[in-house]
């Protein structure tokens, strides 16, 4: 970025346009090389597709749709509110997830120093590809077009990580380790109720067997013969090592009411 | 065993399972308090009587007999707990016959759950309290109506003779009451049904040893639970198998009476399958006798019109139960209705209560006078003479 082109003369560096010449002239920039043009210039390089930023000297290569109307006077702070923006996207994380406040601090101070890197243009390179590995090993999306265009790598994991690690890649500490639900038993209907019988089990010979001389009730609609021979053969053993003699000895239940005894 | 926790749970294991020894002395109490209260009843009504003709016999107010008196009524002879159990049984045999006659037939499961309402109703209630023929039309219909067999009052009235729609209604409160309102039932009849489906299975698959297809299994299984069957319908009910088994030792126990090997047979194999193994063999010892016992509780059952000495017997219990029936519960229906009343509070029915109170109403207002007021020329200070 030039101090020239945002302080000096308000014209286009491409075309040379003057609002005093021009009037209802607009600008645009874009947050790459935050070269700023005149909309005629935008429409005129950037109709059929990508090209480079046609300022001199400038080979960023860019789309139309990445220019647009500037919202500061000051372009530095729209870059770094820009940056802020972009960082905050990543590093996005709230202070009860620390375990301490000077954990958060710490992290706070972290994300200051990235972004003042950033701003800055001091070990821009290693800040970004500590960025880039954040948002990798904790899924985040950073640019639409650049997660399709490589969708293997926000697969990868790193395999000597601990599952329950809030940030896998390692760059912010004293994060609370992830709780992760127990699993839910699913839904049993039954109540811990067995629904298999130690004396019987219903056999399709059962029901064949029985089949034979249907009832007049058996023919409706709906009637199922393995639940009538189900029920046959529960009430056929329930109570079989019941012993009476032995239960009932032990419990007095002599002591019934006897109505109207009072 | 899963299948015997299902059984622990039902109201017939929890309410109206009984050792020997419990049901004896149950119906021992019963028939004690149900004498007491006949002597006690005889009693009241004689110095009823004897205070009507004068009250000459102070004696029996006091509550002590003369022996010089009349007091034959009053030393009156109470049934004995054979006695009674005599007439309970001919008051099953009497809801068998009644069943049999109505039209619709009422299936025999239906017949065989009023016979247990008749008999659980009088563990804690006596026939001297209450004649079964009172009970029995009710334990009838109240089965009709628990096990969905119903069969409207009207039409089932007109089924039976000289009973009118009172003298079914009337016991029912009483009825649910000594059987502790549990309606449910548990008969060996529909586990005969399964367990002679398994078996013909397992003896066409070879798994009943000697008993096989080859061998005509089917005729011999189908045989055994045919008479099973019949014992169930007659011989379960008439004895107390119900409160001494349970109704899987029940049914076998009615096979055993039919064709003993075969039990052994299917009871060997079916122990053998369970899954845990290490507490079959005192198991089975202890089923085996346990079922022998039910087996021959079932054979000694003879039909009471086997013999003209049970007939006898019958009638002389009959007789001795006329005179000592206790006075003050003879007519059900009126017991009932006087039972409805005193839960009003004793006051007499809506209709009278409504009547009295407007009575009371009317009454006032004769007092004050009129029901808008005084006539305007009796109000002082307003009139104009």
């Amino acid at each position: 970025m030039d101090e020239e082109d945002t302080t000096g003369a308000n014209k286009c560096p491409v075309c040379g346009s003057d609002p005093r010449t021009h009037p209802g002239l607009r600008f645009k920039i874009n947050t790459k090389c935050y070269h700023r043009i005149c909309e005629g210039c935008v429409d005129r390089h950037f109709s059929s597709g990508k090209a480079e930023c046609p300022v001199g000297g400038c080979h960023v290569s860019l789309w139309k749709r990445e220019w647009r109307t500037q919202t500061f006077e000051d372009l530095k702070i729209e870059r770094e509110i820009e940056i802020r923006k972009r960082v905050n996207k990543i590093l996005d994380r709230r202070e009860d997830e620390f375990e301490t406040k000077r954990d958060y601090d710490d992290f706070l101070e972290l994300r200051e120093e990235l972004i003042m890197n950033l701003v800055f243009r001091t070990d821009v390179a290693a800040t970004n590809r500590k960025l880039k590995e954040y948002a990798q090993a904790n899924g985040i999306k950073t640019d639409p077009t650049e997660a399709t265009s490589e969708p293997g790598v926000k697969a990868v994991k790193k395999k000597d990580v601990a599952p329950d690690a809030a940030d896998p890649s390692g760059l912010i500490k004293g994060l609370k380790k992830i709780v992760l639900a127990k699993a839910k038993a699913p839904y049993d209907p039954f109540m811990g109720m067995p629904r298999t019988k130690d004396y019987y089990q219903v056999d399709d010979k059962y029901v064949s067997k029985v089949r034979g001389k249907p009832a007049d009730a058996m023919l409706a609609g709906g009637y199922d013969f393995a639940e009538y021979m189900d029920e046959c053969l529960l009430r056929a053993f329930a109570g079989l090592g019941v012993f009476i003699e032995d239960e009932m000895s032990t419990r007095d239940n002599t002591a019934i009411p006897i109505p109207g005894a009072a | 065993m899963v299948e015997d926790d299902v059984y622990r749970a039902s109201s017939q294991y929890r309410y109206w399972s009984y050792t020997k020894e419990s049901l004896a002395r149950i119906r021992q109490n019963t028939n004690d308090l149900a004498s007491e209260r006949v002597r006690a009843a005889f009693h009241r009504a004689h110095a009823a009587h004897s205070a009507q003709n004068g009250g000459s016999h102070d004696g029996a107010s006091g509550g002590d007999v003369d022996a010089m008196d009349i007091d034959v009524e009053v030393n009156v002879e109470t049934l004995t707990v054979a006695e009674e159990l005599k007439i309970v049984e001919w008051g099953c045999s009497k809801i068998m016959a009644m069943g049999e006659a109505m039209n619709p037939r009422i299936p025999s499961h239906i017949v065989a759950t009023a016979i247990q309402y008749l008999r659980r109703f009088y563990l804690t209630n006596s026939p001297m309290t209450y004649h079964p023929k009172q009970i029995m039309m009710c334990a009838l219909y109240l089965a009709t109506k628990a096990d969905h067999f119903y069969i409207s009052l009207s039409k089932f009235v007109a089924e039976l003779n000289n009973v009118s729609e009172d003298d079914v209604k009337a016991p029912e409160f009483l009825l649910l009451q000594g059987l502790r309102f549990t309606l449910d039932v548990r008969h060996p009849m529909k586990g005969l049904a399964g367990g002679h489906v398994e078996m013909n299975v397992m003896a066409d698959e070879g798994r009943l040893g000697g008993i096989s297809k080859s061998t005509g299994s089917a005729k011999r299984i189908g045989i055994a639970a045919d008479q099973a069957k019949r014992l169930l319908a007659t011989a379960a009910q008439m004895t107390d198998a119900y409160f001494l088994y349970t109704p899987s030792q029940i049914w076998l126990a009615a096979i055993m009476v039919a064709d003993k090997e075969l039990v052994q047979v299917y009871l060997d194999r079916k122990l053998a399958e369970l899954p845990s193994n290490e507490t079959t063999l005192p198991l089975k010892q202890k089923l085996l006798s346990t079922i022998s016992a039910c087996a021959s509780l079932l054979e000694s059952y003879r039909a009471p019109e086997d013999d003209a000495t049970q007939r006898k017997e019958m009638g002389r219990i009959g007789k001795k139960l006329i005179k000592c029936q206790n006075p003050e519960k003879t007519d059900i229906v009126a017991v009932a209705k006087a039972k409805v009343a005193e839960k009003r509070g004793g006051e007499g029915s809506d209709a009278e209560k409504a009547l009295k109170k407007r009575k009371l109403e009317k009454e006032r207002f004769e007092k004050d006078g009129d029901v808008f007021g005084p006539d305007l020329r009796s109000i002082p200070g307003s009139g104009t003479d």
